[in-house]
């Protein structure tokens, strides 16, 4: 048992396919007929109060009161605070996760003795913390970023120690013969190896990082999109509250487009990126 | 180094004792600290383990487990396994046409990025906070993995293996049941697998605001009332919630894709 097998690494390593643009514009408009389409489906379910209305806003309203939010400067705070804690958590797990889980791939003894724990530590859900982290840290970003750490640090973890025992041992070999240096080495044969791995469990850990940031702000209180929503909820303003929904499916979807045009623009030599799917 | 003198081949059984070992030694250390470090420095937040302990098992064995941990799971299986129906339902039927699902490509890019706490207060509104509200939005949340990946997995069937089928003029039931599906559930599986950490985060978060029973409301109500050492337990609760039903899917997996597996160690070692 020299391989540990990573739960993410077999399917997470394609990039999700891009559907062919076949038709080029045609394509486009048909894309963006359908999305009209829904957008009309949702006026007319609450127009006909299909859906009840106290509960659900109309497209109008909230994309007017986005709008108007979109000029206020306290709507790019919130949108900072969210970031923020995003960023900061992010950037802690990979400088943490990813040397960490090099060396320990790098060592059968550390791997092996590690397995168990971190599959433990993995499974344990991360909002379980929330309520110790609530207390020891109050509504802060530090509360906010811990919470993110806690939920990504392990993903990013299992794939970093995954990539560091895939590295092919002809090329180890290689690198030995040739006597490369350590900085060669870990230029020429560790990164290339391993940033494949990493950057699928950023992408997980992308997702993840978000709904942690949200929830640490909409239950636990700490300024950002999740307690603005919150706030909007508590004083029954619902098209404000659309509009901070929307606002969280957009930062979604960006942060999405965001890893993955990286991940196309770094490893544009992987397979996983050369190769074009088929369609 | 100097290979050791003589012949000397471990047995099959020590080597398995020695690789329980070590892969024991390190948790074993890890609660051992735990349980001295807080028995020597307790703090308010951080009580010693043996009460922690003690706690879990005078609530946790069996009367609570009865009134607050089974609600949960219920609710988290049956949420699961709607979101498994729907999601691999509709993703075997976008995955088969292209034109399809090319056109609702950004529509559920879209909807499937709204980050499933952020619809939680929407059907709190809507549904109350009963167990219809917790299933419906475990249903949502692990919908979008599942239905993503079994639409790649559907799209990436062997061209060849469909262009028999079709040849063959193989009903769709058949196409369905031998070609499609088990060529595609690997990659159902590994939706399925995100989907379900997806799942118990929203089954805490929705406990968590919610506030008639469940794990998630036992350690929050818990943690508002200061009693640390219940939320402790409660907490521990969880990480062992989520170590089973993890094991559980990972030997489900191992059963259905044994074939798989088979597959394609034989082909690397052909490889070689």
């Amino acid at each position: 048992m020299t391989s540990r097998a990573s739960p993410f690494a077999r399917a997470g390593l394609a990039l999700p396919q891009k559907p062919r643009r076949a038709g080029g514009l045609r394509g486009l408009i048909e894309q963006a007929g359908v999305a009209l389409a829904c957008l009309l489906a949702w006026h007319l379910l609450v127009a006909w109060q299909w859906v009840p209305s106290s509960g659900v806003s109309a497209p109008g309203p909230a994309l007017a009161r986005w709008g108007e939010l979109l000029l206020t400067s306290a709507y790019w705070q919130v949108l900072g605070h969210t970031l923020g804690g995003w960023f900061i958590g992010m950037a802690i797990s990979v400088l943490v996760a990813v040397p960490l889980g090099v060396a320990i791939g790098l060592s059968r003894f550390l791997s092996d003795s590690t397995r168990f724990t971190i599959d433990f530590l993995r499974t344990v859900p991360p909002v379980a913390l929330l309520p110790v982290v609530l207390l020891l840290l109050g509504p802060t970003l530090t509360m906010k970023v811990t919470l993110i750490v806690v939920g990504t640090l392990w993903p990013m973890l299992i794939q970093s120690i995954y990539a560091a025992s895939q590295i092919d041992p002809v090329l180890r070999d290689a690198a030995q013969s040739f006597r490369l240096s350590r900085s060669h080495r870990i230029r020429f044969l560790l990164l290339p190896s391993v940033a494949p791995f990493v950057a699928t469990g950023l992408r997980i850990a992308a997702t993840v990082s978000l709904l942690l940031s949200v929830t640490g702000e909409y239950i636990g209180g700490a300024p950002g999109l999740g307690a603005a929503l919150g706030s909007a909820e508590l004083a029954g303003n619902l098209p404000e509250m659309y509009a901070y929904i929307l606002t969280a499916a957009t930062l979604g979807v960006a942060i999405n487009i965001g890893f993955i045009v990286l991940q196309r623009q770094l490893l544009w030599w992987h397979p996983s990126v050369r190769i074009a799917p088929r369609g | 180094m100097v290979a050791p003198f003589g012949p000397h081949r471990p047995t099959r059984l020590s080597r398995r004792i020695r690789a329980v070992f070590v892969e024991a030694w390190l948790p074993i250390v890890l609660v051992a600290l735990w349980w001295v470090l807080s028995a020597r420095f307790p703090s308010t937040y951080s009580p010693p383990l043996q009460e922690i302990l003690r706690l879990f098992r005078e609530l946790w064995l069996f009367e609570h487990a009865r009134t607050d941990l089974l609600p949960s799971v219920v609710n988290l299986v049956l949420g699961y396994t709607l979101a498994l129906a729907a999601g691999v339902g509709l993703g075997t039927w976008l995955g088969l046409s292209p034109r399809l699902s090319r056109v609702l490509w950004p529509t559920l890019e879209f909807v499937r990025a709204i980050p499933g706490v952020a619809i939680l207060p929407v059907f709190i509104i809507l549904l109350g906070v009963g167990p219809t509200m917790k299933v419906t939005l475990i249903a949502v949340g692990a919908f979008w993995p599942i239905l993503l990946n079994t639409i790649d997995g559907v799209r990436s069937v062997e061209p060849t293996l469909r262009d028999v089928a079709a040849s063959f003029r193989i009903p769709l039931k058949h196409r369905l049941l031998h070609i499609v599906l088990p060529a595609a559930s690997p990659q159902i599986f590994s939706g399925a697998r995100i989907s379900l950490s997806v799942a118990v985060i929203l089954i805490v978060v929705s406990e968590m605001v919610g506030a008639n029973g469940g794990i998630g409301y036992f350690v929050r109500s818990a943690e508002r009332s200061f009693a640390i050492p219940e939320m402790w337990s409660g907490i521990i609760v969880l990480g062992l919630l989520g170590y089973v039903l993890n094991t559980l899917f990972r030997l489900l997996e191992a059963r259905v894709l044994a074939w798989h597996h088979g597959m394609t160690t034989r082909t690397q070692r052909d490889g070689r």
